[in-house]
């Protein structure tokens, strides 16, 4: 079977490079049997790819430690879900992942558009195929997961213990799709400039794609987060690490491309800036996949150090640059605009300047992550950027982003009236101001927390009032009850509603964000049945009580577990449980922190140390004195619930179906009376 | 207006916020003023023993250690910059994790804002240039008594209509 995996990779290999040729072969003279052959290819690769990636789940699962991969990251004891989700566990087997779920898309997108956007296809195919049969260049020269020891060793090494997480098994292959969906967009974009056809087609083709790779990337992002936050045991969700970096670059880039698109739909402009933004988001993934993968930069998180890989992604990354900027050169005289920015106080303005800081976020991170290299290749010595340079540069970028979320979708197209500029903002800059003077009552001075919530408030409240004035129509002009008209509003124009749903998640995200600054920590060495308090920024008073330290063995660990009785306010809240973990293949220790959870908070018990580890193993001191660190980090799970109503808004966007046809200029409607017909809803703004 | 209830929400948890934030009382303890000086020298500070931790966050007693050497140090009253700039003299160059506002450490922190700055001077150039370049609005044509009266009667009706058109 596994023989069959290296033999089915090969013959991928030959089969996407023959596609490759018949796509552009057959686009350039216009033979169909030659574009049709290729289409067949990247069907014909993913059914190899999904040979070879069966055959690596199938090595791990039957143990089959003489393969390098599954010895380096398997063992017996490693339980068959932690076996199955090894294909993505080590750098060789995740970029055959890698690989798979990019013939995945591209076969989809294939069929999906097998009888349409045929003057693209081929194109679109070749560029697919060209990035499918490099990674199968990488792997099977660079990164075999089928390369064999020269023994067979009774056993394996084990899964590196802080990957046999939950939040690890879906991390990756999240952001790994939205990686890999990105892909299509970018795809289009080069079959646009090498057909020339550079109209809003490949835009609106692929607006789902987009949407789709925005929604992967941006949960792959948050289960990362979700995952450091569970497993680290730091008690923080975020680090700027090199690889989480790495992961925000097309993140930022993508989303700014969300909203250019927009602009280049309505009026016809920024057409060389959205196929810069695709091509740049689709670079930095690949960027994104270098930094993880060649172990040129530091990080928790990234692979061990392989200089064939570091050398064949800047090859090719440099040779995608270079290709990329060609054809936006060569097609530069028709991607000028159709239209023209009539004034400062114009959503295009907003949108413009929305995309100017998106992009100069992605700089800052991009820049403070290479920074350490780029300030030892000119000086010989290392700078290094930790989280506090991050946060410095980046916040205020931040809170623009939150300002201009309010700011963008309600103000005028073209050029906004005094008129227009009152009855949008003046509700909403009340109600920031209110917030923000209210926090200030309140005793709060720590200014970046004030000014998140007070922007929160002012784009929340755009938003409400956007859901208010739309429902409020519909009701009237449809006679519907409230809810009927709301749900009815959305269900109309999903992309509008859906995407002020996104930025009420982000806006929650973000206030979340801002509980940091409220966060509370003690440490204190406790004797069994001895007690620490700390006090909760909301108020109340945590006693944590030190009940006892226990110890078993699970399947491939030791474990150590301190037992917490927690009273909040003199009230019983429950027990915690902190562990040490000993892993008995890696000899590794590792942390499982308890949390206890409320909407507002969470407190974060993590064992910092046991005084005698060995003595409570072997009975000798069954009561040892443990080292806590408690933190009550405010609002952390308004992260979470940002995050979930943004997947929420991004779902209701994606959801397919047929739109009712955009509106006409004319304002058509009036109030919907008995024996009248039904006419149309007011024009809604498209966001 | 509508959105009041979610102003009111806001403030409600602005107002909850308050207790966030220690009492000025309570900020004004000594205690309180050396811990904060202390940590805010432990974030800027690598672990001298987990490379991917700050000092204020990593478990290793090692650290625990220089988190007290830290503290000590806010005790005799030294500032987050001369704690951070007197470990690192001790301690070496690898422990510091935000770069000097001086010196190379400089391009760190010029570069991001250029970039911002550079990028908003070139959009408002185009902006600028697109402005000029645009099209005049035709010269609007005359209209008919009717036409007004039509006008003024569509427009009455839509001032009274709720959804504005943006």
């Amino acid at each position: 079977m596994t023989q069959i995996g290296e033999v089915a990779l090969w013959v991928a290999l030959l089969l996407a490079l023959w596609g490759t040729a018949t796509a552009f072969v057959g686009g350039r003279a216009g033979r169909g049997d030659l574009v049709l052959s290729a289409e067949r290819s990247v069907y014909g690769v993913l059914g190899l790819l999904l040979v070879a990636s069966g055959a690596i789940i199938a090595a791990f699962l039957g143990n089959e430690y003489r393969y390098q991969y599954v010895a380096g990251y398997s063992n017996r004891e490693l339980s068959v879900f932690y076996k199955i989700t090894g294909l993505w566990a080590g750098q060789t087997g995740s970029l055959v992942f890698w690989a798979l779920l990019l013939a995945l898309f591209s076969a989809l997108a294939v069929f999906q558009n097998r009888e349409r956007n045929r003057e693209f296809m081929p194109y679109v195919t070749g560029t697919l195929l060209v990035i499918l049969a490099f990674f199968l260049v990488v792997v099977l020269s660079a990164s075999n997961p089928f390369k064999m020891l020269e023994f067979t060793p009774a056993d394996g090494r084990g899964l590196n213990p802080q990957l046999q997480n939950y939040w690890m098994t879906i991390h990756p292959p999240t952001l790994y799709l939205g990686f890999t969906a990105f892909t299509i967009p970018f795809a289009f974009a080069v079959s646009a400039l090498l057909s020339g056809r550079l109209d809003t087609r490949w835009i609106t083709t692929t607006r789902r794609w987009t949407l789709l790779a925005w929604f992967f990337l941006t949960n792959g992002i948050i289960f990362g987060m979700m995952w450091a936050y569970v497993e680290l045991g730091w008690g923080g969700w975020w680090f700027w690490d090199p690889v989480e970096n790495a992961s925000l670059l097309p993140w930022l880039t993508g989303t700014a491309f969300l909203h250019s698109v927009m602009i280049q739909e309505k009026r016809g402009m920024l057409k060389v800036w959205n196929v810069f933004l695709i091509m740049a988001t689709f670079l930095l993934s690949i960027l994104a996949t270098f930094l993880t993968r060649s172990g040129l930069i530091e990080s928790v998180h990234s692979f061990a150090q392989n200089l064939t890989i570091a050398y064949i992604f800047l090859g090719f990354l440099t040779t995608l640059i270079v290709v990329s900027a060609g054809l936006v050169w060569w097609r530069r005289d028709r991607l000028s605009s159709d239209a023209q920015v009539e004034s400062f106080l114009s959503r295009e303005a907003a949108f413009l300047t929305n995309n100017l800081v998106f992009v100069a976020a992605m700089f800052a991170v991009l820049w403070g992550t290479l920074f350490p290299l780029i300030s030892e290749g000119f000086t010989g010595q290392k700078i290094a950027t930790g989280p506090p340079f991050f946060d410095r540069v980046n916040i205020p970028l931040g809170l623009l982003l939150l300002a201009l979320m309010g700011i963008g979708p309600v103000i005028a197209w073209r050029r906004a009236s005094p008129r227009n500029l009152r009855r949008n903002f003046v509700g909403p800059l009340l109600a920031g101001t209110a917030v923000g003077l209210g926090m200030l009552a309140g005793g709060v001075r720590h200014t970046y927390a004030i000014l998140t919530f007070a922007l929160g408030a002012f784009t929340l409240a755009t938003v409400a009032i956007e859901f208010w004035k739309g429902t409020r129509a519909r009701a009237r002009i449809e006679g519907e009850g409230a809810l009927v008209a709301l749900v009815h509003l959305v269900g109309r124009n999903r992309r509008r509603y859906g995407g002020y749903i996104v930025h009420v998640g982000l806006v929650v995200g973000f206030m979340g964000i801002a509980g940091k600054a409220f966060y509370v920590e003690e440490t204190l060495a406790l004797r069994p049945g001895e007690s620490m308090t700390i006090a909760s920024p909301f108020g109340h008073t945590y006693r944590l009580t030190y009940q006892d330290m226990s110890w078993y063995t699970a399947t491939n660990m030791t474990k150590l577990v301190a037992s917490v009785a927690v009273e909040k306010d003199g009230r019983r809240a429950g027990m915690l449980t902190a562990e040490k973990r000993t892993y008995r293949q890696r000899e590794e220790v590792a942390s499982e922190v308890g949390i206890r959870r409320a909407w507002n908070e969470d407190l974060y018990l993590i064992l910092a140390g046991i005084d005698d580890p060995n003595g409570v193993v072997q009975g000798t001191n069954p009561r040892p004195v443990a080292t806590f660190r408690v933190l009550v980090n405010a609002l952390v799970p308004w992260i979470w619930t940002g995050g979930f109503i943004m997947a929420v808004g991004t779902l209701i966007a994606l959801w397919p179906g047929r739109e009712e046809p955009r509106p006409s200029p004319a304002r058509a409607a009036r109030p919907a009376a008995a024996g009248r017909p039904r006419e149309r809803e007011p024009e809604l703004v498209e966001a | 207006m509508r959105p009041l209830p979610t102003i009111v929400a806001l403030l409600a948890l602005a107002t909850g916020l308050r207790a966030q934030e220690p009492a000025p009382a309570a900020h004004a303890t000594e205690a309180q003023a050396t811990e904060a000086v202390a940590h805010d020298a432990m974030t800027q500070l690598r672990s001298p023993v987990t490379p991917f931790h700050t000092l204020d966050m990593c478990p290793d007693a090692a650290a625990a250690a220089l988190r007290d050497t830290v503290r000590a140090e806010a005790a005799a009253g030294k500032t987050a910059e001369q704690i951070i700039e007197s470990t690192i003299a001790r301690r070496g160059e690898a422990l510091r994790i935000v770069p000097k506002h001086s010196g190379v450490g400089l391009w760190a922190w010029i570069a991001p804002p250029a970039v911002l700055l550079g990028g908003a001077l070139l959009i408002g150039g185009w902006l600028r240039r697109s402005r000029a370049g645009a099209a005049p609005d035709p010269e609007p044509e005359a209209l008919s008594g009717a036409d007004r009266d039509r006008l003024a009667a569509e427009l009455a009706e839509w001032e009274r209509e709720p959804g504005e058109v943006a």
